[in-house]
């Protein structure tokens, strides 16, 4: 019972949480990026493409799906710089999420624009490839200027 | 169904609330709010909580408070539609009367924000969408995911952060004359732009603020009304519900919240009316961008002229049609779960024409208002429209 009389509260008992959070469904996303590619799901019955991936389809409920590689040039949305930033990204730099859309193959990503790209050159429109990278066995995909 | 109406309001404190727990400041909105309606708590057969938790110690909150108030032995329940939290409540209470269950219910939204550190805060807000494609890598955060929805708006139709700014200069206008609001500082534009960046382009005046609070009312059958001789009953008129996607990368556009157009449409249909119709509205001004398009998206302004509304002071007080002069979440504060229920104790003492200082109360034409009540990023989002 850490009891504070100067600030009138009382320090509760600490709580650390780690989810285990299942994949297997969607296995082959996480192995492709390691071929350095990023797939997303298509639905076999009706044709519907989905990222992100599932193993299910969300238009008429098939569990017949297939996987397809999204390499085309995608177009920048959306974008905003993080500056002020969760518990647990303290340790990153500010970074730049952002929204894509890759018409040839009918999907939109959410990624982050590499760190080492200027932030003066991200803008709505601006042109970019998806890049899987792997550091310290955490698997991720960021957006590349394409041109 | 029956007809349901508000007869009684009461609003806690909103701020850094170090002082009080959350069956405490809970019990700040209870009391008034009974005594307003001239029940006692052992009158009241149910209570729906809005709330999310997890930044205060209670699990089993709708139980705690209920005992802490004298409530225990009612019908209790907790919802979570994330910052629409309160609105769920309120639906759920409006559904136990319409549909002939109960005759007296007390809707609660509270939350006790600040018992956490802000990074703590700010990540479990953050998580408030997908967590594995949003989250795990790429660390959006509240300020984040609005300001996705800022770029685009800027992009598309030359929305400017100077027009950001003119609505936190409007909702700290009015939250500075606000007893319950957490924030009472007039600001210009040049002090909101000067502000720090949180997430680009939204800075510090942008945002709304982390804080505790609390808001409770009480709905009321008509056999009710006419039992406890209410003089001026607060009937809700209409309700709409509705969502969208939970990753962002499957909505249709990236300038509006389609979940915000379907709610209010089905709204206005039950109620009869239409955006013309509505004397004030209380919308989900979490970051400034979301009061504009808020604009847009329940029909106040066709999409693309939100700026042009708030440049030409439309939402003030006087305006074409006043929005959020209660000071908003923007300046008011957004407890999270309280924030549904707040908009309707607002609306209700504007309905009854009873809001001090005067210069916040606005003319009424039609007796007709607006709850506008997003959760997440127009993941969720119930539009209530109240009559007197």
């Amino acid at each position: 019972m850490a009891y504070d009389p100067a600030s009138g509260v009382l320090r509760s008992r600490t709580l650390t949480l780690t989810y285990e959070i299942p994949v297997s469904k969607i296995a082959r996303f996480w192995e492709a990026l390691a071929e350095g590619k990023v797939l997303g799901t298509v639905c076999k019955k009706c044709g519907r493409k989905m990222f992100p991936p599932q193993a299910v389809c969300d238009k008429c409920l098939s569990t017949d799906v297939d996987w397809f590689e999204i390499k085309s040039v995608g177009e920048v949305l959306a974008f905003t710089h993080i500056v002020v930033r969760p518990a647990s990204f303290q340790d990153q730099k500010v970074y730049t999420p952002a929204i894509a859309e890759f018409k040839e193959e009918g999907v939109r990503v959410l990624a982050w624009v590499a760190p080492e790209v200027p932030k003066r050159q991200i803008k709505v429109g601006m042109k970019v490839r998806l890049e899987p990278r792997i550091e310290d066995n955490r698997r991720t995909w960021v957006f590349v200027p394409a041109e | 169904m029956r007809k349901v109406a508000i007869i009684g309001v009461g609003h806690a404190k909103f701020g850094r609330r170090q002082d009080v727990n959350v069956c405490e400041i809970a019990f700040e909105a209870i009391k008034p709010a009974l005594e307003d309606a001239g029940v006692s708590a052992k009158d009241i057969e149910y209570m729906p909580v809005g709330t999310i938790g997890m930044w205060y110690e209670e699990g089993l909150p709708a139980v705690m408070i209920a005992d802490y108030c004298g409530i225990s032995g009612a019908g209790l329940a907790r919802f979570e539609a994330a910052c629409a939290s309160g609105s769920a409540a309120f639906f759920s209470g409006y559904m136990a009367i319409a549909s002939g269950m109960a005759d007296l219910v007390l809707v609660v939204g509270v939350e006790k924000m600040r018992e956490v550190d802000t990074p703590t805060a700010v990540e479990l807000i953050g998580r408030a969408g997908s967590y594995l494609w949003e989250f795990e890598n790429f660390g959006l955060t509240f300020p984040g995911y609005y300001a996705l929805h800022a770029t685009a708006h800027m992009a598309k139709f030359g929305t400017t952060e100077e027009d950001l700014a003119l609505v936190a200069v409007k909702n700290h206008h009015y939250a500075n004359m606000n007893p319950y609001a957490h924030l009472h500082e007039e600001i210009t534009v040049e002090k909101a732009l000067a502000s720090p960046v949180v997430a680009w382009p939204l800075k510090l005046y942008d945002c709304c603020t982390i804080c505790d609070g609390a808001a409770a009312v009480v709905l009321a059958s008509e056999e009710k009304v006419k039992e406890l001789g209410i003089d001026t009953p607060v009937w809700v008129a209409g309700l709409g519900f509705s969502s969208d996607s939970g990753n962002l990368t499957k909505r249709q556009s990236y300038v509006g919240l389609m979940a915000t157009v379907w709610a209010s449409q089905k709204a206005y249909k039950m109620a009869k009316v239409g955006p013309e119709d509505v004397d004030c509205a209380t919308v989900h001004d979490c970051f400034t961008i979301a009061e504009i398009m808020a604009y847009e998206d329940l029909g106040f302004c066709k999409k693309g002229e939100g700026p042009k509304l708030i440049r030409e002071e439309q939402t003030y007080v006087g305006g074409k049609i006043p929005v959020n002069m209660d000071g908003g979440l923007k300046a008011k504060g957004h407890p999270i779960g309280a924030t549904g229920v707040s908009m309707m104790v607002e609306l209700t003492r504007q309905l009854r024409e009873e809001v001090e200082p005067r210069e916040r109360q606005v003319p009424m034409k039609n007796y007709v208002a607006l709850a506008h009540n997003v959760g997440g990023t127009g993941h969720y989002c119930y539009v209530t429209i109240l009559r007197r």
